[in-house]
Formats: C-alpha cells, sequence, structure tokens
C-alpha cells in the first residue's frame, strides 16, 4: 500500500513536470474545422498526425470539439482539447500520449493497456480511425495483410516477432527482416496481437484503407519504470523464452542481458547456459553442449556466415559484443532443413541494422572490457553501425589468463614422461640478474554493418565481424654481462593468436506479399597459430647474430567462401513454403612443425559443399502445424549425396497445451578436434571429413514434449533421443626421446554414440518476480572400439538443475542464480610402475582407468547480481550500473586433474574453476 | 490465482531442493580395485650369451613414494624355448635368474610362463637377428664446449649407419666405459652415464652436441629390437589430460619381457680445454 502511494507520489511529479517540459516532437500540423465528440478527434489527430494516444473513451466520450483549427501544431490543439475539457495530456519519451484527468490515470492507463481491456483506445501510428473488437467482424471476403514489425524507437527491424490475429489460432511470425504475411484474415476489422521478447506487446487494429498495403508496427521496448504495470500478455518482459509453437527453440533478448549475473560480460552464448539441454558447468568454453552435443556440433551463424571460432579467452567468453546483437535463436535440436552442417544444434545471431531514426553512442566499462557502440542513420535509406570491444589487461583478465600460464611446470623425470605441466618455460628463467619482459594478452571485436534500403521492396546490407585474441605468455631474457661478454639473449615464446574475420553481403527482396528472398554472400576465415618455441639469440665471432629455434609451431586456418539464397513462399494462409540451395569451399590447413624446420604433419584439404533444401509449413487442421522438410547436400570429398529428412509438428491440445515432436536427420563434414591434453599446444583444430579417417558423421533426432502455459506460468518438458554416427576423435602420440627428432603419430578412433535426456522447465513468465526451475536429466554415451566398446562420453552430465531468479523493485534488477551438475567423467590414473630400460635408466608409467571410467566432484555454484537503470525523468534509459558476483560462496569446482611424474614418483594436483570473482559494468548511452 | 501460484512455485522449490540434497549426497566414491593392483610388473632382456634375468615388481599406489615397487618374491618362473624348459631361481628378492649364457640364442622364440595370485602370467619373445652394416663416419667425436655469447665452435657429428631393408625397429645404446667418467660441462640436467635412443625404422643416426653427458671410451651399440620394446617403452600417455595406458607384452601383467641382438662400434669422445 505504501508502495502504492509513493507511486503515486512520483508519478503526479512525474507528470506535472513532465507536462511543463516534455515536448512533443511532432511537427504535424491541424487544420479544419471540426465539431465532434473529442474521442473522436483524437482518432482523427493521430491518424493524420500519426500519433499514439491513449485514452479511456468512458472519460472523454462526454466532451465534445467544436473549434476551427488553422494549421495549428498537435501540442497546441490538444492543450486547447484538454484545457476546454478539463483534461491533461503526458507525453511518454516514445512519444505516447496520454489522455488523463488526474496524473495517476497515466499508470491506469497502461495497466489496462498492457492487459488490453478493450475499453482503453489505443491509436497507433498509423492506425485507423476506429477500432471496433472483433466481435463486431463485419462478414466480407478474407484478404492479406503483410507488414513489417519494428522497433519504434530505432526503426530496427525485428525477427522473430509474433504477429496474431485476435480470437482465432492464426498466427506468424516475422522473417530475418521483420517482414510477415498473414493470407487468408477474415475480417479488415481484425486486431493483430504483436509479441516480440524484450518489447512491450502491441495490439494493430486493421482497417480497411489500411490493410490492403504494407503495414509498419512500431513496438516499444519494455522500460522498468512500468514494472508496476500487471502485465498479462505473453513472454514479453523475460530476457529468455521459449516459443511453445516451435519445437526446441530458445530465444534471447541481449537487451535484458545485463540482467543475469555474468563473469565480466554480458554473454549470449552463456546465458543459453542457464536454460534445460544447455549444459552449464563448463566455465571453459562458452559454446553450447546441447543435449550431450559438443559445441564443434552447434552450428553459429552471425548475420548469415558461419563462425569457427565462438569464444575468446580460452573460452571464458563468447566472442560475440551483445551491443551489436539485436537477436539470438537457438534450436536445441530437430531444426528446420534451413539449416544444415551440424549435428546438434544451431545458434542463428541476427546483428543490429542501426537506428534509422537518430544517432546513438553508448559504451560499457567492466573490470574485463570496454565496448563502444555507435549507430547512425547515414541518410533516408542507410544506416550503419559499428561496435568494438577490448579487453585490458584488469584483474579479471589476469586471473583467467594465469589459469591457463600458471608456473606449475614440471621438470620431466628421466623416464621420459611428459609433465603435465603447461605449454612453455614461464617459470624457468629470470634468476641471475637477467632482464625479464612480460609481454601483454588481449582479445577484440569488431562489428561493423552497413544497411541500405533504396525501397520498400530491397535492403542490403553488408556486415563485417572480425574477433582476435592474442595470447602471449612470452619472456624475453636479456643475459647480463657477466654471463656473456658480448651479450646475448634468450626469447621464450609462447604466444597463441586465434580469431575470426567474417563479412557477407546480404540481399533481401519482397518479390510481392507471398515470396520473400534473401541472399547471402559470406566469407568466413578462422585462424588459430601456436608458437611454443625459445629462440636463443648469440653473437658469433664476427659480431653477428645467431638464431637458434626449437619448439613447436601449430597452424590451423580455414577459410570458408559461401553462396547461398533462402525463399519463403506463402502458398495459402493454410502453408508456407521455405525453400533455397546453397554451396560452399572450405580450405582448411592444419600444420604442425617442430624446430623451425621439421614438419610434422601438414594437412591441407579443400572441400566444396553445394546442395539445396524445401521445407513446408502446412497447417492442415486447425491446431496441428506440421512442418516435413528435406535437404540434400553434396560433398565432394566423398562425392556423395547426403539426404537429409526433417520433420517437426506441434499440435494445440487446448490454448494453454501444446504437444510437439520433431525428428531429422543430420550429417556435419567439418570438425573440430579437441586434443586431448588441453595443455600441450593449441588446443583445437578444425579438419574436413575426408570419407576415410575422418568420416562425415550423422546424427539422428527424435524429440517429442508438451508446453502448458497459464497466465503466469510456462511448463515446458521435452525428451530427446539422439543417435549419433560415425564421430571421430583424435590424438597425437609423440614419438621417440631426447636424442632424436621425434615425430607425431596421428591416431584417428572413430565410432558411434547417443545421447537422451529429459528437460524441464517450469517459468514464471509475469510480474515483479520472474525466473524459472529448469533441469534435465540426461546421458551421452560413446562407443569406440579402441576403447573397448560403450564409455560416457566426456560432456555426459547426468543431473543438471539450474534456478534463476529475477526480481523487479523500481529501477534495481535484482537476480540470482544457482546451478548444480553432476560432476563430468574423466580418466584417471589408478596405480604406477617402474621399470629399468636396457640402458638400465628408469622410466615410470601410469596404469590408467577405463576411458572416462571415473567421475568429478559435483560442480556448483551461486551467482548474484544487482542492476540499477539509470532513468531520466521522462523514463528513457540512459544507462544501468551492474554488480555481479560470480560464485559467491567461493565452491572449488574442478576442472580437471594434473598428474607428473618426478623422480618415479606420481604428483596429483587438482585445478579449479574461477572462484568468487565480482565485477562491476557500467553502461551509458547518448543519443 | 496468485496464491495459488506462489503455492505451486514453493512446491516445485521444495522438491527441486530435496532433489538437489538427494544428489549432493547420492556421489560414490570411486577407488581402486584390487584388480587393478594385483598385476605383476615385469622386467627381462634377452641377449644371446648372457644370463637371464626376470625382475618381478608389486606396482605402487599413486601416493607411494617409493623409486621402484616391492619386489615379488616366492615365485616359479619357468622359460620355454620349445624344447626345453627351465626353471629360474631367485638371486636376490625379486630377481630371478637363469645362469647358463648359452640357453638365449638367435632366432629362437621364449616362453615366459608364471603363477601369480590364482592367475597365469605369461609373455612371449622371439631374439631378433644381428644388425648387419654396422658402421659409423668417424670413430672419434669431437664436442665443442658450449659457452652462452661467446664464439660459438659448430658441432661436427658423427654418423652411423646400418643395412635395414625389412623396416625393423633399431635402438641405439651409448655406454660410457671409462673407469672414472669425467662430465663435459657442469651444466645440471640430465646426467645418465648410458644412455638409449630408440630410433624406430631408419637406417641412420647423427650424435648431437647434447648427446653425450661424459667424455672418453663408449661403446656404441646398434640394438635390434623388438616392436614390443619399441611400444611399451616409448609410452608418451603419461600427461595430465593424455592418459592412455603403457603397451605392454605380458598376459595378465605389466611390463616387458623382450629379446634384442646387438653389433658394437667404439667412439671416443673428446673436448678442448678451455
Amino acid at each position: 500500500m505504501k508502495r502504492t502511494i509513493l507511486l503515486l507520489i512520483l508519478t503526479n511529479l512525474f507528470s506535472f513536470s513532465v507536462i511543463a517540459q516534455q515536448k512533443l516532437k511532432t511537427k504535424a500540423v491541424i487544420d479544419g474545422f471540426y465539431t465532434t465528440s473529442v474521442d473522436k478527434m483524437l482518432d482523427t489527430i493521430a491518424v493524420q498526425c500519426k500519433l499514439r494516444i491513449i485514452y479511456d473513451p468512458d472519460m472523454v466520450r462526454q466532451y465534445s470539439v467544436t473549434n476551427h483549427f488553422f494549421n495549428e501544431k498537435v501540442k497546441d490543439v490538444l492543450a486547447d482539447i484538454c484545457k476546454s475539457n478539463g483534461l491533461r495530456y503526458w507525453v511518454e519519451s516514445d512519444q505516447s500520449i496520454y489522455i488523463i484527468r488526474w496524473p495517476e490515470d497515466v499508470n491506469r492507463l497502461k495497466r489496462m493497456t498492457n492487459s488490453k481491456q478493450e475499453v482503453v483506445r489505443i491509436v497507433a501510428n498509423p492506425g485507423p480511425a476506429k477500432i471496433e473488437p472483433s466481435s463486431a467482424v463485419k462478414k466480407q471476403m478474407p484478404f492479406t495483410v503483410s507488414g513489417r514489425v519494428i522497433d519504434h524507437a530505432t526503426g530496427e527491424s525485428l525477427p522473430s516477432a509474433i504477429v496474431k490475429v485476435r480470437y482465432s489460432s492464426m498466427s506468424t511470425s516475422t522473417n530475418a527482416d521483420g517482414y510477415f504475411t498473414l493470407l487468408n484474415v477474415p475480417s479488415d476489422t481484425c486486431v493483430l496481437d504483436v509479441n516480440y521478447i524484450g518489447y512491450q506487446p502491441d495490439v494493430y487494429a486493421l482497417s480497411q484503407s489500411k490493410s490492403r498495403k504494407d503495414i509498419v508496427i512500431g513496438l516499444f521496448t519494455s522500460v522498468k519504470s512500468l514494472n508496476e504495470v500487471e502485465i498479462k500478455d505473453k513472454r514479453s518482459e523475460n530476457v529468455m523464452s521459449t516459443d511453445k509453437r516451435r519445437v526446441s527453440v530458445l530465444q534471447i533478448s541481449p537487451s535484458k542481458l545485463e540482467e543475469l549475473p555474468n563473469i565480466g560480460e554480458k554473454d549470449i552464448l552463456r546465458s543459453f547456459q542457464l536454460m534445460p539441454g544447455i549444459s552449464a558447468s563448463n566455465e571453459s568454453s562458452s559454446g553450447a553442449y546441447v543435449r550431450g552435443g559438443t559445441p564443434d556440433q552447434n552450428l553459429v551463424l552471425f548475420d548469415g556466415f558461419t563462425v569457427y571460432q565462438v569464444d575468446h579467452l580460452y573460452g571464458f567468453f563468447s566472442a560475440f559484443n551483445s551491443n551489436a546483437v539485436k537477436d539470438v535463436t537457438l534450436y536445441k535440436g530437430g531444426f528446420s532443413a534451413k539449416y544444415g552442417g551440424r549435428l546438434s544444434s544451431v545458434t542463428d545471431i541476427v546483428g543490429k541494422e542501426g537506428n534509422s531514426k537518430e544517432t546513438t553512442l553508448a559504451g560499457d566499462l567492466s573490470l574485463l572490457s570496454a565496448n563502444v557502440f555507435l549507430e547512425k542513420p547515414l541518410n533516408d535509406k542507410s544506416t550503419l553501425l559499428l561496435a568494438y570491444r577490448h579487453s585490458y589487461q584488469g584483474p579479471l583478465y589476469n586471473k583467467i589468463f594465469n589459469k591457463f600460464n600458471s608456473s606449475t611446470t614440471v621438470a620431466s623425470g628421466p623416464g621420459g614422461n611428459r609433465a603435465g605441466g603447461p605449454p612453455g618455460m614461464g617459470g624457468g628463467f629470470g634468476g641471475g640478474g637477467a632482464t625479464v619482459t612480460v609481454p601483454s594478452s588481449s582479445f577484440y571485436d569488431l562489428n561493423a554493418k552497413y544497411t541500405y534500403a533504396p525501397d520498400d521492396k530491397n535492403r542490403f546490407s553488408w556486415s563485417i565481424y572480425q574477433g582476435n585474441d592474442n595470447l602471449d605468455n612470452s619472456r624475453d631474457i636479456t643475459l647480463p654481462s657477466f654471463i656473456s661478454s658480448s651479450g646475448g639473449s634468450i626469447s621464450n615464446t609462447d604466444k597463441t593468436t586465434y580469431g575470426n574475420l567474417g563479412s557477407s553481403l546480404k540481399w533481401s527482396r519482397r518479390w510481392n506479399t507471398k515470396l520473400y528472398s534473401n541472399t547471402l554472400l559470406s566469407y568466413s576465415t578462422y585462424h588459430s597459430d601456436r608458437d611454443n618455441s625459445n629462440t636463443i639469440t648469440i653473437k658469433d665471432a664476427n659480431g653477428d647474430d645467431q638464431n637458434v629455434s626449437n619448439g613447436t609451431f601449430e597452424k590451423n586456418n580455414l577459410k570458408d567462401f559461401s553462396l547461398k539464397s533462402d525463399w519463403e513462399l506463402q502458398l495459402s494462409g493454410k502453408s508456407k513454403m521455405l525453400f533455397g540451395a546453397f554451396a560452399s569451399r572450405q580450405n582448411v590447413s592444419y600444420k604442425n612443425s617442430q624446430n623451425d624446420t621439421s614438419m610434422l604433419i601438414n594437412q591441407h584439404a579443400i572441400a566444396l559443399t553445394g546442395g539445396a533444401y524445401a521445407e513446408l509449413e502446412l497447417n492442415l487442421i486447425e491446431r496441428l502445424q506440421i512442418k516435413p522438410g528435406l535437404r540434400e547436400t553434396y560433398y565432394d570429398q566423398t562425392g556423395k549425396l547426403y539426404t537429409e529428412p526433417r520433420l517437426s509438428a506441434t499440435y494445440t491440445l487446448t490454448d494453454r497445451l501444446t504437444l510437439k515432436a520433431s525428428t531429422g536427420k543430420f550429417y556435419q563434414f567439418t570438425n573440430r578436434v579437441i586434443k586431448e591434453d588441453i595443455l600441450a599446444g593449441s588446443r583445437d583444430f578444425w579438419v574436413l571429413s575426408n570419407g576415410s579417417t575422418i568420416p562425415v558423421s550423422s546424427a539422428n533426432h527424435y524429440i517429442a514434449g508438451f508446453s502448458y502455459e497459464t497466465d503466469r506460468f510456462l511448463i515446458d518438458v521435452e525428451g530427446y533421443y539422439k543417435k549419433l554416427d560415425n564421430l571421430s576423435e583424435y590424438s597425437q602420440r609423440q614419438t621417440g626421446r631426447r636424442m632424436d627428432v621425434s615425430s607425431l603419430e596421428e591416431h584417428f578412433y572413430n565410432g558411434s554414440g547417443y545421447t537422451r535426456g529429459v528437460e524441464f522447465l517450469l517459468q514464471k513468465t509475469q510480474g515483479k518476480y520472474t525466473g524459472w526451475v529448469s533441469y534435465t536429466l540426461s546421458k551421452a554415451v560413446n562407443n569406440f572400439d579402441v576403447y573397448g566398446g560403450d564409455f560416457p562420453a566426456s560432456q555426459d552430465t547426468r543431473h543438471e538443475f539450474k534456478l534463476v531468479n529475477l526480481y523487479r523493485y523500481g529501477n534495481w534488477t535484482f537476480s540470482a542464480t544457482w546451478i548444480f551438475a553432476t560432476g563430468k567423467p574423466y580418466t584417471a590414473p589408478l596405480t604406477s610402475y617402474t621399470i629399468n630400460d636396457y640402458a638400465g635408466n628408469s622410466h615410470t608409467f601410469l596404469t590408467i582407468s577405463d576411458k572416462n571410467g571415473e567421475r568429478m566432484p559435483a560442480y556448483h555454484r551461486l551467482d548474484a547480481a544487482a542492476t540499477y537503470d539509470l532513468i531520466k525523468i521522462d523514463s528513457r534509459k540512459t544507462g544501468s550500473i551492474g554488480f555481479s558476483l560470480f560464485n559467491i560462496y567461493n565452491r572449488s569446482n574442478l576442472w580437471y586433474k594434473q598428474y607428473s611424474v618426478v623422480n618415479n614418483q606420481v604428483i596429483t594436483s587438482n585445478v579449479n574453476y574461477l572462484g568468487f570473482t565480482p565485477n562491476i559494468t557500467l553502461s551509458l548511452k547518448w543519443k | 490465482m496468485e496464491i495459488k501460484s506462489t503455492k505451486t512455485l514453493r512446491f516445485a522449490l521444495i522438491i527441486g531442493l530435496a532433489w538437489m540434497s538427494c544428489c549432493l549426497f547420492a556421489c560414490k566414491k570411486n577407488s581402486i580395485s584390487d584388480a587393478d593392483y594385483a598385476r605383476p610388473v615385469v622386467e627381462s632382456y634377452l641377449v644371446p650369451g648372457t644370463a637371464v634375468q626376470v625382475k618381478v615388481y608389486y606396482q605402487k599406489y599413486l601416493e607411494d613414494t617409493i623409486s621402484y615397487g616391492f619386489p615379488i618374491t616366492g615365485l616359479k618362473l619357468k622359460i620355454s624355448d620349445g624344447f626345453s624348459t627351465v626353471q629360474l631361481t631367485e638371486s636376490k628378492e625379486g630377481t630371478y635368474v637363469y645362469t647358463d649364457t648359452a640357453f638365449i640364442r638367435a632366432k629362437k622364440t621364449y616362453t615366459l610362463n608364471f603363477d601369480y595370485t590364482d592367475k597365469v602370467i605369461s609373455a612371449q619373445t622371439t631374439v631378433p637377428d644381428k644388425p648387419t652394416g654396422f658402421k659409423a663416419s668417424a670413430t672419434e667425436q669431437y664436442v665443442p664446449p658450449f659457452s652462452m655469447g661467446g664464439t660459438q665452435e659448430t658441432f661436427k657429428p658423427v654418423t652411423f649407419s646400418w643395412n635395414n631393408i625389412a623396416s625393423w625397429y633399431y635402438m641405439m645404446v651409448l655406454k660410457n666405459v671409462e673407469a672414472s667418467p669425467t662430465k663435459i660441462s657442469s651444466r645440471p640436467g640430465n646426467s645418465n652415464l648410458n644412455a638409449e635412443a630408440s630410433l624406430g625404422q631408419t637406417s641412420s643416426w647423427q650424435t648431437q652436441q647434447m648427446t653425450f653427458n661424459y667424455l672418453g671410451n663408449y661403446k656404441v651399440l646398434l640394438v635390434h629390437i623388438n616392436k614390443e620394446y619399441s611400444d611399451a617403452l616409448n609410452n608418451n600417455g603419461g600427461s595430465s589430460l593424455n592418459l592412455t595406458n603403457p603397451s605392454t607384452n605380458i598376459t595378465n601383467g605389466l611390463g616387458i619381457f623382450t629379446a634384442m641382438q646387438a653389433d658394437t662400434l667404439n667412439l671416443k669422445i673428446y673436448t678442448s680445454t678451455n
């Protein structure tokens, strides 16, 4: 009660001050003689001046207007109408106008608007003059409605927004450019409900004149000042949503990400890890382990091109700057025929186009990185977006960096067992007065996008993404003069650079209301270079520098050049067809060399892939939607044609209960190989399937589930079974010892596997307190002959429980997440033994458990965050301050165990994940 | 509705928490089974013209700090060459010998057999042919003193070569035969007097600057080995996350039982005194 009073007072203050200060931006004028009721007058103003006016018809019905306006400004007209009738108006920051009698009416109207009570008239741009609820539908010939859903403030198109005809089962979602088409809409007096995650739901009333041409629906971002409002609409305010009409689909709103706890950055991929089916216990990988799959089985698309390196800083942060991202959709399985080339899942990231209305400059500063973001309309037809993020070597960066580079080097025992120390010999030097310089490491990423829309039909955009990590743990040692009279130096290089450069040129065209195409030419490169070597520079007798290098050098390069064209055809009100073709050329090389000269591995492969797909979206009967699809791919390395049939279906049993199922076959031609020893050399590299040592892997998905939705809760349950065939595992074995140049043996092991599981989600979707509880019961088993049959896959986690709580109080959002996961399996040494070789030198060996026969202790941690929104008096958000606490009770979660043999004894040490880590993020926005 | 929802949520939370606590206490701790530890470790190299010696050890637990496993005593080891079977005697704890130097002969196949904890431990090996055509490019090796920053003399390697038409496995053993060996430099590091290098299926080998730790006369043995030796001793799978079981040719056991034959050349190592 107290709060309500406080709110009223605040609202009063706001309202009065706003009336005095807030400027209505429109320059529209009203001309003509009017003698009508106030509600009709307001409707007229709204339509003529393209404004959004919200009022209570009951309140204004009694008033009337009789006046002659001579090109008078809207503001003056409104003032005049209000003054003569004892009313006031309030202009919201989004330029919506509320007609009120008392200041608290604003809140009431908002509440009514959001609950869509029929008594409220919202006259939205460019809405009709008259709105009738569809109960008064006139019988008419069905017709087609098409249009676009955009962000009202920035003009940014909104993909995957849901447009639904009220009181009917007709609904559609917008495509990548925000376009939608509804065929066979029964009447031009229907009302459309528009929903998009992170935005206020909106209604759009059709009219005879407007419904014949393209309509534009501008949505307003949800603002926290509206939190007192009871919102009864679907999934509008959540950071994460599951789409009950689609199978295994998760959607995220990047603008809401800051409300979740983070390690140092708002992280798109990591946020998905809070949902069921996506493993959350991989702190060292922001890649997605979806339903027992590995991150390389997850296709990551950014503006249409494939991104091969999805993380920064050894995997702790995802490589995507959330400021430049508009929409992220994750398909957990059984995905559309539109996507292919991966076994498990698809993450489709759509970048922002940039504000087409005004220039915005924004920035974030956290303990890890600085982030600048600029969007600018260049002219009426084109926009530009730039986002740049760069890390700095603050305490957080170093904390993570040192996880991988701390000096735990243990000298090799004479037995020749490689000690499990980290790469490089970081700790070995430095004594004796030598000067050691430690170079810096960093990561950065850059997004740039230029969008050009010459007309309503065509849109061109050019998107560039570049992300790089430069991890340097090198040491330069200048020898002091007492060791070397003529000077010299030892330089120990331990440098890893990896990253992506991708660019796409997209042309999308609406041929007509029924046909839409999206053609994309893209180029994506991935590189990973590892230089772990020692260079000794010494001056010879002539005073010239002589370099002696030894160590290992690894280079992995991937170049992907692709062309694809996706088409959408509305066949009838009940069916839609998606079809398209794709071709790509991938060029992959991997080199591993030692001591400058000897090349141990030199692989090079070029693969051409091409194919086509088609998918039908059928609503045969009202409640049943079926999507059969077929994808054909030709892969030139094997010379075979791969057929992937797909099928998904949803059945709306009641308004609340939806049943869903999907199945399909999936092939993967490019694999990322993870090395067993993450500390020695590059951790992973990409290789192409060749049909022999690395076969083309395949998967079959079987998914079934249901979702039950009430006004406030969503329950979603899905079960899955995934059969995997022709999996490859790779290992390198170094042979040979001290006195000779060693050689690397490559082993590719092939096998099969399966994963199965059940996912439960209970989400509270409405109110000040939102959040969800998720539980996943799963099993991932691999079967490789070389390991003697079935064994738990390395990513196998039996139970995963996640609790996500979000609570809003005023400008504050508090969040807390708790994650529990069964420990991952690992292979452990059981005993050791020592024997002498023929020459009499001792060697110690470890006997090993069954492959992944042991389990780590359970993983759990609690994170919390508090975010304060900096909101201007006109309720425009100008920034936020976020405090985040990671791993609050400082749980020592075990990452891996390290073994080394020293003097024939085994030394075991535990390497843990991050302990308690606080972070502060400041975000600001300037217009 | 509000009250009902809250109740539902509360119920879900309680269920969740109850389940979590079950999970937390259900974690089982793995321990090493006796079967893992029971396999004995065998070490034996059969060379024609020498006596047979077989060492048998226990394995070590990971936390053990001893260098070698404890010897297993009281075993009855038998070696058969296909015609006759001999019984080995325990010369000292865990070391079993057969002193007839004529027993091991070229090209013959030998089988080791003994009972241990109701299991039969066995292994088999064949004596390989003697290397042929073993020669060296020089009989002396000059090792220039290592000077950091100063003038570095170049190291001129000695090349050893041999015939290897059948892609046999070889190793090189360097044995210092001086009565009181002198180290080449005072640098710390690997200072084994004798050293061996697995060469794989090659037919030549070059000395390197770091090959020799001591001065004086060396016997350079080119040893024709069986693949089982190369596999067992060259296992690099002991590192942290690259764990693989070491290769062994002992059935129901660990270690190595193998035969080999060598040819020998002499090499003198010298350096300048500065």
